[in-house]
């Protein structure tokens, strides 16, 4: 098979993936497509990824990228994020809340995901009946989804009304609804109706279908626990944690199980681990008097403002849930939560300076998080601000040497700049990870093939060529 | 407040149908009838919590009632705990403590001021014992300030023995208070629990949500608990720090003491308001170790703290260990702790339902008491919000609440049957402390409530059975003269029953102090056995039923 040389001036702004010479002009836009899309699925697949504190930089990494290629202007954010929390009088605040539910359950009447939205707020503000009326009015305009009837049961038996919440449940799970959480819920009601042989059947139930659901095994343990079956709930208790439960609850039942049967240094050990998350717990509750509720009310502000937002999104009315999501980040400017959601809606409406701007103070909220200058570095690409890109791409290699995917930024990046020595070190360096998906593997090769030739190199591009074929030919396309 | 004939009738039937409605168990008729027989028992005695407006936590957290026979005539009278004018207040008269001679004919007199037991102080718990060992039973008041202990001269009186025998242990937020003997050497100490440390300087209302709400006990330091080594010569030493009580603080509330793991000597339950509980193992010799976690004392069934309340002990199952019923705040069941045998417990709530119509109210005083003598012990709770506005942002319950009687069924599951139950039962207040004996010495037990800024109530037991009974009063030699902390296993053929005799229980109260056991169709008891504290072990032979007996350590003839 012969090979064709792509030129330099004919490198597109993406790095090609491949260069083979036999392939048709139909083959070279094949490669360019899938690699547009690698590009595009990289930035979720980053979304993901895992983290640790800042580790030293290779000496490779102290040379810069925009002294090679001047960055073009680079656009500026059209908003100001909020810096310190707005201060605000509670009983000001929850009509501010119940007056955005009211907006939107008046703008979307029969709207199951607003009528939704609107019970979590009302439940979160302990008006526990209208929650349980709402949820009843959104069974009934939509009978197929699990999160109404989930509500409703946890509503209900907030209440006391636990037979309630069971003849829910099974009415959900008879219209097809199945979920971890409806299960779980049913479970629950039964338990308290001390109906633990039906418990513990429809725990199991749940288990059969969702067998990796930590929570669902933990309340199976429980169940057997009350019914006096120790090393059954043993068992269970051990799953659940294996699941990756990470509840105190866990612990301390499984200290109660073990205890029973007389495991009492197993019981000690749960009981260690149960004290150590109990005494985490405290000492973030010490703040007395009413510094403690207001904390709780701006929670429950910002969390239900931000399940607003997202209604008016996805009801196609930016202009609402941007005016929410801003006032989900004035009341905790420092919320990662709201921040990323701010971040996702902005970049889905295209305003990639303001989403940038955002993704900005969540490193500065959430420093150790490699993700967020994972993202950090694609949306400074996509802006223009190679600069920007560069450091936090070299911040992702420091924080996570493992992971290719800054190794691969960092080879583009440099490749697009025409600094192909460094590219090509980088294009190797990524290649070396074990923490590299196909798509990241596709995108070094190419950086690799390419940069190696620009430099001469024919027979690392051609090796590069090579998995690049290897790598396309193991998957399927694009 | 009284709700009318057909509130109640309506009541009742709403009841009736959750019981009918909630499907897991079949539909019960109880016999257990409790009349309200407060007028013509001619009690008046009418609780005020200080009546501040302000919400201060000294008058949320009232009161507990004594039920003892305090005269020695064989009749249970009633002590009950009263606030005082706090800060602010606008009542101008004094707001003393009240004793209600029982005269025997269903009637009560005030002997409150010729007794001397009209403490001004605030009072919070309270618990009697002959601390002595002179024959008289004595009482110990838990204030907000100095506590007070009044020894009783015999003769219809009391003195004020507080400084003489060092016991006031400063000014403090008191909350329940027990007697029991640490070490066995036949004289009773006493424990003291502190809720926080309040003061009107730190008092703040709090908007939680919006709603406004008194500052809770987490917005305050918690106190550790006092416990006071009887000298044997009617003074106390304060050992709080060398027995190891005060190794921890929280902010207590009722206590119950008794040998929860069964290795001789007694223990100390002590429920704490959404902290972990207290479980004080005692090593024999007055010495204690906090073990709530280890023995699963700590927390409820999902690993959870609770507004812990009152706790009765009594063995519920009858598997001859003791067990604990603990009330708690609105939104949390009410946590019956099993006693596994072993030294550990398990919350054996939702297996046995009990209290499940009990979860969204605010809990109080609580017994574990056979109400229908059919052997098992049903349980009453006591029910009423601290907050008169609670229905502003809390519409599951309310400051007046009905009470709940839990009708035992076999011992492996409660039944609501509150509407049931008589005139007794339909008395909506906003209850407190709450004791449990047997006024009228027909063998089944009434109940004494104190409810918050109202009238007291005094609900007879009328329950029409067949079911036969013994009441068995414990008078100590070596051991403390009231046999408290001593265990007793009647046994009738192939079954037994146990019980303790406790001083100090439940909702910051005592009762109790005759052990009574329904005993259902049997009429011959083989023989009763009792552990006295300090090691001796002795059977009586009682024979014949339906009679109150006198059990005299060394007299087993």
């Amino acid at each position: 098979m012969s090979k064709r040389r792509l030129r330099h001036r004919d490198r597109p702004t993406v790095p090609a993936s491949g260069t083979d010479a036999t392939a048709a002009p139909s083959r070279w836009r094949h490669y360019k497509r899938l690699l547009i899309f690698c590009c595009v699925t990289a930035v979720a697949v980053a979304i993901v990824m895992g983290l640790r504190p800042p580790a030293p930089v290779d000496e490779r990494m102290d040379s810069g990228i925009a002294d090679a290629e001047k960055s073009p202007e680079i656009p500026k954010p059209t908003i100001v994020l909020p810096a310190t929390p707005a201060t605000f009088e509670a009983g000001e605040l929850r009509n501010e809340l119940k007056k955005s539910g009211q907006d939107l359950l008046k703008r979307y009447p029969e709207l199951p995901a607003a009528i939704h939205a609107v019970a979590l707020l009302d439940m979160d503000l302990q008006q526990t009946q209208e929650a349980v009326d709402l949820w009843r009015q959104c069974i009934e305009l939509d009978p197929k989804h699990a999160g109404p009837y989930v509500g409703f049961a946890r509503a209900a038996m907030e209440l006391g009304n636990d037979e309630e919440a069971k003849v829910a449940l099974r009415k959900g799970l008879a219209a097809g609804c199945s979920s971890p959480e409806i299960y779980y819920e049913l479970t629950a009601a039964l338990i308290k109706l001390s109906e633990l042989e039906e418990a513990e059947a429809v725990a199991q139930q749940g288990l059969a279908a969702f067998p990796k659901s930590a929570p669902n095994w933990l309340q199976l343990g429980q169940v057997q626990l009350q019914r006096q079956r120790f090393p059954e709930a043993e068992k269970s208790l051990t799953t659940a944690k294996d699941c990756g439960e990470k509840s105190d609850t866990v612990y301390f039942s499984l200290a109660s199980a073990c205890a029973a049967q007389g495991k009492t240094e197993d019981a000690a050990k749960h009981r260690q681990e149960f004290a150590a998350r109990k005494a985490q717990q405290s000492s973030a509750s010490e703040k007395p008097f009413q510094s403690r509720y207001d904390a709780e009310l701006r929670n429950i502000a910002v969390a239900a403002t931000g399940r607003i937002a997202a209604v008016y999104e996805r009801q196609g009315a930016p202009a609402e849930a941007e005016r929410l999501l801003m006032r989900s980040m004035s009341l905790d400017p420092q919320n990662p939560v709201v921040c990323g959601e701010f971040v996702t809606f902005l970049r889905k409406s295209g305003r990639i300076a303001d989403a940038l701007l955002a993704q900005r103070r969540l490193t500065e909220i959430e420093p150790a998080e490699v993700r967020h200058y994972i993202n950090l570095a694609s949306l400074a690409s996509e802006t223009g601000d190679l600069a920007l890109a560069e450091s936090a791409s070299k911040q992702v290699v420091s924080m996570r040497p493992d992971l290719a995917i800054g190794y691969v930024s960092l080879a583009q990046l440099y490749f697009r700049g025409g600094d192909f020595k460094q590219a090509k070190w980088f294009a190797e360096s990524a290649l070396k990870q074990q923490a590299m998906d196909r798509t990241e593997a596709l995108r070094a090769c190419g950086v690799l093939a390419e940069s190696s030739r620009a430099m001469g190199d024919e027979t690392t591009a051609a090796q590069a060529d090579s998995m690049i074929q290897q790598l396309m030919s193991d998957s399927p396309k694009p | 407040m009284r709700i009318s004939p057909l509130q109640y009738a309506i009541f009742g039937l709403l009841l009736g149908a959750a019981v009918e409605a909630t499907g897991g168990d079949a539909p019960v008729r109880s016999t257990i009838r409790l009349s309200d027989a407060t007028e013509q028992s001619r009690i008046r005695f009418v609780h005020s919590a200080g009546g501040s407006g302000q919400k201060y936590l000294v008058e949320l957290m009232v009161a507990g009632v004594a039920t003892a026979d305090f005269d020695g005539d064989g009749l249970v009278d009633i002590y009950f705990s009263n606030g005082a004018p706090l800060q602010g207040t606008a009542i101008p008269s004094e707001l003393p403590n009240a004793m209600y001679r029982n005269l025997g004919d269903g009637t009560f007199a005030d002997v409150t001021a010729p007794a001397g037991v009209g403490e001004l102080r605030f009072t919070l718990g309270v618990a009697a014992a002959d601390y002595d060992n002179d024959g008289d039973i004595d009482l110990y008041l838990s204030n907000y300030g100095r506590n007070t202990l009044y020894s009783n001269n015999g003769d219809g009186t009391f003195r004020d023995a507080t400084e003489q025998a060092g016991v006031g242990r400063g000014e403090r937020f008191g909350a329940g208070c027990c007697f029991l003997d640490i070490d066995g050497d036949g004289d009773l100490d006493l424990y003291a629990a502190n809720y926080v440390a309040f003061s009107y300087a730190r008092h703040a209302e709090v908007v939680k949500r919006s709603f406004p709400y008194p500052p809770g006990p987490g917005d305050y330091a918690p106190e550790s608990d006092t416990l006071l080594r009887n000298n044997g010569d009617g003074t106390f030493t304060d050992i709080s720090g060398v027995s190891g009580i005060g190794s921890v603080a929280g902010p207590s509330m009722g206590t119950v003491c008794a040998d929860l793991d069964e290795d001789g000597d007694t223990d100390i339950f002590v429920c704490n308001d959404n902290a972990p509980n207290f479980f004080f193992r005692n090593d024999g010799r007055g010495h204690f170790s906090e073990a709530a976690s280890e023995a699963g004392l700590a927390y409820d069934f999902h690993g959870n703290v609770n507004g812990g309340m009152g706790a009765d002990c009594g063995d519920f199952d009858n598997d001859g260990h003791l067990d604990l019923l603990m009330t708690d705040y609105t939104a949390q069941f009410p946590v019956l702790y099993h006693n596994q045998g072993n030294g550990t417990f398990i919350d054996a709530s939702r297996a046995t339902g009990v209290g499940r119509t009990a979860f969204p109210h605010t809990k109080w005083g609580v017994g574990l008491v056979d109400f229908d003598n059919d052997g098992r012990r049903d349980a009453f709770i006591a029910c009423g919000h601290f907050l008169e506005n609670i229905r502003e942002f809390d519409t599951r319950t309310s400051y007046r609440t009905p009470n709940i009687l839990l009708w035992n069924a076999g011992g492996k599951k409660f039944v609501d049957v509150t509407g049931q139950c008589g005139g007794g039962m339909a008395v909506v207040e906003s209850s407190r402390g709450a004791a449990f004996d047997d006024f009228d010495n027909d063998g089944d037990v009434d109940v004494s409530i104190l409810n918050a800024n109202a009238r007291s109530n005094l609900l007879r037991n009328d329950t029409r059975t067949t079911n036969h009974w013994i009441e068995l009063r414990l008078v100590g030699r070596t051991a403390n003269r009231d046999g408290v902390g001593a265990r007793v296993r009647v046994v009738c053929g192939a079954s037994a029953q146990v019980a303790e005799v406790h001083s100090g229980r439940a909702y910051q109260s005592h009762f109790g102090s005759r052990l009574h056991f329904g005993l259902g169709a049997v009429n011959r008891i083989d023989k009763v056995e009792v552990q006295w504290l300090g090691g001796r072990r002795e059977s009586f032979s009682i024979g014949t039923v339906d009679r109150c007996v006198n059990l005299v350590e060394g007299n087993t003839e």
